[in-house]
């Protein structure tokens, strides 16, 4: 069954602030946080990987596969028809969630294909140039150098400041004198340290110099609200996993006009009203860009996903995730020889925390964490090698939060850490 | 990868008996075969397995647990040394076993894991043919239905170790068992050919005399370095010296004493004492427990031929 959208909404239209009661309860729609691993509880703190999934995403997909898993878009009986009619409803779902129109998004598989997409059908003329930060998750760093490497495509990279905050003096100035670039493509919430970027204001700045602007929302969608009309990006792509949904699921949003700039690059299935031997007539966006059987099941999944984090809702989302932040970050620096990266302001790094020791291997860290405590953190460089490597950093543990996660969690957490920090 | 090695090696006989440590062996030898052949190890195993048994010693004693963990590579290599010195023993230790029928050698009287009541083998040494034994015209003692043959050296430790629990069996058996002591000079033993002959002619002089030489002998086990420590034992032991140097000089018995131990090769004998009590075999100086358990056997076997006849 899916959750009902008013399940968990607040009185009187003000925002809920999540009370350990409403984390309690919430968490119970998680089957996973009701196992127990060694007769310890799962303390799952690899959020910005892939979130957890609540019951209720599962039910939906279930529904899928044992009451109506057939075509949607294309078969005319009833369970095609059903399928369409909730593949539909999914669009129009999570279209609602970041306030744009069902057509503006096209369904992916994740943030990746995203990129990939606008990447490969966007409109590049000769000595074109597309503006990214100098810490971008590889799903927006490796498009761009293949295009450099197969088409010639400049790819210019922003620098952040020194506590990897954004340099929007240095973006502003960067923009205005370079005249070849066509797109900037930036993280929205950085992976590597939970920074946001101004994305409002960059997004303004771009638009004056009739820059496209692409976000990579894969950490921020999760977190905070996001409506595409206030952020004023052209582009935005963003993971389901990373936010209660399916596995292999993700949005690419892109305005209306901002449509007209792409021409899809992979055809076949439902991207075409008709074809001859020789010709073909495209689909209306979103289904040009979609080609072939889509993850119906996924996208179904997904809106529920969407419909549950409407009910918690995300306002209070990212105040709770930004308490745990600080009860960690105090913790790590009452450990000697730790170091936080990206800004010392926990209210800056959302639901990130990413450290790493002078004196221990991240990977030895993270593996004790979890035969310690179950403590579920990442550790490497989570696919922002560029960044490591101009930083001479091995990797880091990353902690990553989200509504489900707890202050007792934190305090296991920083109990486990704290003995591990002892060892040399 | 030294970590991988020992996980390679234990975890894969682990995995045989259980199929948990089945997918540990098979990232330890990933992690093994990526090494050797020159290319990084992707598994994270050491990483994995030095978080395991840190995290694991953190829980008892923290400082247990920093005590591994900072010296992980160092003792993964003692590990490592030591595991494959039990390999080695391990595989001789099965070498022993397969062909002397005792896992710590042909003439330990150690306790073997793989065959814990000793090398007392009921036809399971293949070496061993005890249908070809015969007492020949030798020394014997006692008297009664079951008789033990054994094969010994004079001059060997472990033929001496065996006596006095050979003593205690003769007493507690009384009137039931006699013991045949035959000739297996063990070449290693310089003088032990000499030794042989030397009993022989004290069996020349008479059982009684012949028992208290061989007795003697192995009292003095050590002083017998010499011809003349052989005359001069003799002489304590009340034998006729004149004629026992004669005998010894003339070595008229080297001939029975190499037919006692053709005797004994034919039988599958290679180390001494190797002892035969019906078909059961004893090799090495064994427990009173395990002879009795032979001759208890042998007794029952004996009483069931007698049944079938009668």
């Amino acid at each position: 069954m899916l959750p009902s959208k008013n399940k968990l909404l607040p009185l009187s239209g003000e925002i809920m602030k999540l009370s350990k009661m409403n984390v309690e309860k919430l968490r119970d729609d998680f089957p996973i946080l009701q196992k127990t691993i060694n007769s310890k509880p799962i303390v799952y703190f690899d959020n910005a990987c892939m979130t957890l999934r609540p019951k209720q995403v599962i039910e939906s997909m279930n529904q899928y596969y044992y009451e109506y898993p057939a075509c949607a878009g294309r078969s005319s009986h009833r369970l095609g028809a059903k399928a369409t009619e909730e593949y539909h409803k999914s669009r129009e779902t999570v279209a609602g969630f970041i306030g744009a129109g069902p057509e503006e998004v096209i369904f992916t598989k994740n943030t990746t294909e995203g990129i990939n997409l606008v990447a490969n059908s966007f409109l590049f003329g000769k000595d074109e140039a597309v503006l990214t930060t100098d810490k971008e998750h590889n799903s927006n760093l490796l498009p761009w150098l293949l295009l450099k490497n197969r088409k010639g495509l400049k790819h210019l990279i922003l620098r952040s400041n020194q506590d990897n905050t954004f340099d929007l003096e240095a973006f502003s100035q960067t923009v205005g004198t370079n005249r070849n670039i066509r797109l900037v493509s930036m993280v929205h919430t950085s992976n590597l340290d939970g920074y946001t970027i101004p994305a409002g204001e960059i997004a303004k700045i771009a638009h004056e110099h009739e820059i496209a602007v692409m976000l990579d929302c894969a950490q921020s969608a999760p977190h905070r609200r996001i409506n595409v009309r206030d952020l004023g990006a052209d582009f935005i792509s963003f993971s389901g996993h990373k936010m209660l949904g399916p596995t292999g699921t993700g949005v690419l949003y892109a305005r209306e006009d901002a449509l007209e700039k792409l021409q899809p690059f992979m055809l076949g299935g439902e991207t075409v009203v008709n074809s001859t031997y020789e010709t073909y007539e495209l689909e209306a966006p979103p289904e040009m860009f979609e080609a072939g059987l889509q993850n119906y099941a996924g996208a179904i999944g997904l809106a529920a996903a969407v419909n549950y984090l409407e009910g918690i809702p995300l306002e209070s989302v990212e105040k709770h995730e930004t308490s745990l932040n600080k009860a960690i970050t105090e913790g790590l620096q009452e450990m000697p020889g730790l170091s936080v990266i990206g800004p010392k302001n926990p209210e800056l790094r959302g639901g990130i925390v990413s450290f790493f020791s002078e004196k221990m291997n991240h990977h030895d860290i993270a593996l004790m964490l979890d035969e310690l405590g179950n403590i579920e953190v990442r550790a490497g460089m989570h696919c922002v090698h560029s960044w490591f490597n101009a930083h001479k950093i091995g990797g880091s543990v990353r902690a990553s939060l989200y509504f489900y996660n707890t202050q007792e969690e934190c305090e296991i957490f920083l109990g486990a850490l704290r003995k591990i920090v002892k060892l040399v | 990868m030294v970590v991988c090695i020992i996980a390679a090696v234990v975890f894969g006989i682990l995995g045989i008996f259980s199929a948990k440590y089945r997918a540990y062996a098979r990232e330890a030898f990933r992690c093994v075969s990526r090494t050797v052949t020159f290319r990084p190890c992707d598994t994270e195993f050491n990483r994995k397995m030095k978080a395991k048994i840190t995290a694991s010693l953190m829980k008892r004693s923290e400082k247990l647990g920093s005590f591994v963990y900072r010296r992980f590579e160092l003792l993964s290599w003692l590990f490592l040394v030591s595991m494959i010195a039990s390999l080695l023993l391990a595989g001789l230790g099965g070498y022993n076993l397969a062909v002397y029928g005792n896992c710590n050698g042909p003439e330990s009287t150690d306790i073997c894991i793989l065959n814990p009541e000793g090398a007392s083998i009921v036809g399971s040494s293949a070496a061993l043919k005890p249908e070809l034994v015969t007492e020949d015209d030798d020394p014997s003692i006692g008297s009664g239905n079951i008789t033990i043959v054994e094969f010994g050296c004079h001059l060997c430790p472990y033929t001496k170790k065996a006596e006095p629990v050979m003593k205690e069996l003769l007493e507690k058996y009384e009137g039931k068992i006699r013991l045949v002591f035959r000739n297996f000079p063990v070449k290693r033993h310089r003088l032990s050919t000499e030794a042989a002959a030397a009993s022989e002619c004290a069996h020349e002089q008479g059982d009684a005399l012949y028992w208290k030489y061989h007795d003697m002998m192995f009292e003095k086990q050590k002083e017998l370095d010499s011809i003349n420590a052989f005359k001069a034992l003799a002489k304590a032991a009340g034998l006729d010296a004149a004629r026992f140097n004669e005998c010894i000089d003339s070595q008229k018995y080297l001939e029975e004493v190499e037919k006692d131990f053709m005797d004994g090769q034919a039988a599958g004998v290679y180390g001494t004492p190797t002892f035969f009590i019906g078909n059961t075999t004893i090799v090495g100086p064994k427990s009173l427990a395990e002879f009795e358990k032979a001759v208890n056997g042998q007794m029952i076997r004996n009483e069931e031929i007698n049944a079938c006849v009668d």
